[in-house]
């Protein structure tokens, strides 16, 4: 995961341009699912036959607004 | 010991592998450190992710989040792994949280898991941030 997080960092202003407001899967440095509903994501998640346990799902917010906890 | 801690996006977080056997829990999560938060706990993405079975779980302590009620179980004997240069570093907890919102939201939001007050207390951990060099660290008492 970590280096799927790295990734996900160094090339976040692009993931973030073709997926705003989507989850993203995260696996071997590529996206391998995204959708706006995290229930379709784990779904999806299943049918392409990954284990959900180490892979990275991350939220994409729209550009220009900040994420607070 | 110091465990060193992600920035990214002024967002700090570090990356840990979940074991709680008993349950069945088992995966890799974010962990957003969150000075903010008197609980800690995993969120419901993560949750799924790492097959929490939320209807065997008893979730009675509701909290709220921002504008979101959550409500958190109690899950016993967890092990959080952290990869510390290579070597890892286990953390054992008698008793960690589940989070479940209580409003169910088809569109996506951030649910994060979350590393509060409540563990940088009970393990007497420091942290450390230095935010205009980029660094932050949890320091152990090893």
């Amino acid at each position: 995961m970590e280096n799927d997080d790295r990734w996900f960092n160094i090339n976040f202003d692009s993931i973030q341009k073709s997926h705003e407001n989507e989850f993203v899967v995260i696996s071997k440095r590529k996206i391998v699912v995204h959708d706006k509903n995290i229930e379709k994501v784990f779904e999806k998640i299943r049918k392409v036959g990954i284990d959900s346990k180490n892979v990275l799902i991350e939220f994409i917010p729209e550009r220009g607004l900040v994420v607070i906890l | 010991m110091r465990i060193p801690l992600i920035i990214s996006q002024g967002l700090i977080y570090i990356l840990a592998t979940i074991r709680a056997p008993r349950y069945r829990i088992y995966g890799g999560i974010k962990f957003y450190i969150d000075t903010g938060s008197p609980k800690s706990f995993i969120g419901q993405t993560d949750g799924i992710k790492s097959s929490v079975p939320y209807k065997k779980l008893n979730f009675k302590e509701p909290i709220l989040m921002g504008a979101e009620k959550i409500s958190l179980a109690e899950i016993q004997d967890v092990k959080l792994h952290f990869n510390v240069e290579g070597t890892t570093k286990v953390m054992e907890l008698k008793i960690f949280r589940v989070a479940q919102n209580m409003r169910k939201q088809v569109i996506g939001a951030l649910k994060p898991s979350i590393l509060g007050t409540d563990f940088l207390l009970e393990n007497n951990i420091k942290l450390v941030v230095d935010m205009s060099n980029n660094m932050a660290y949890l320091e152990t008492q090893e």
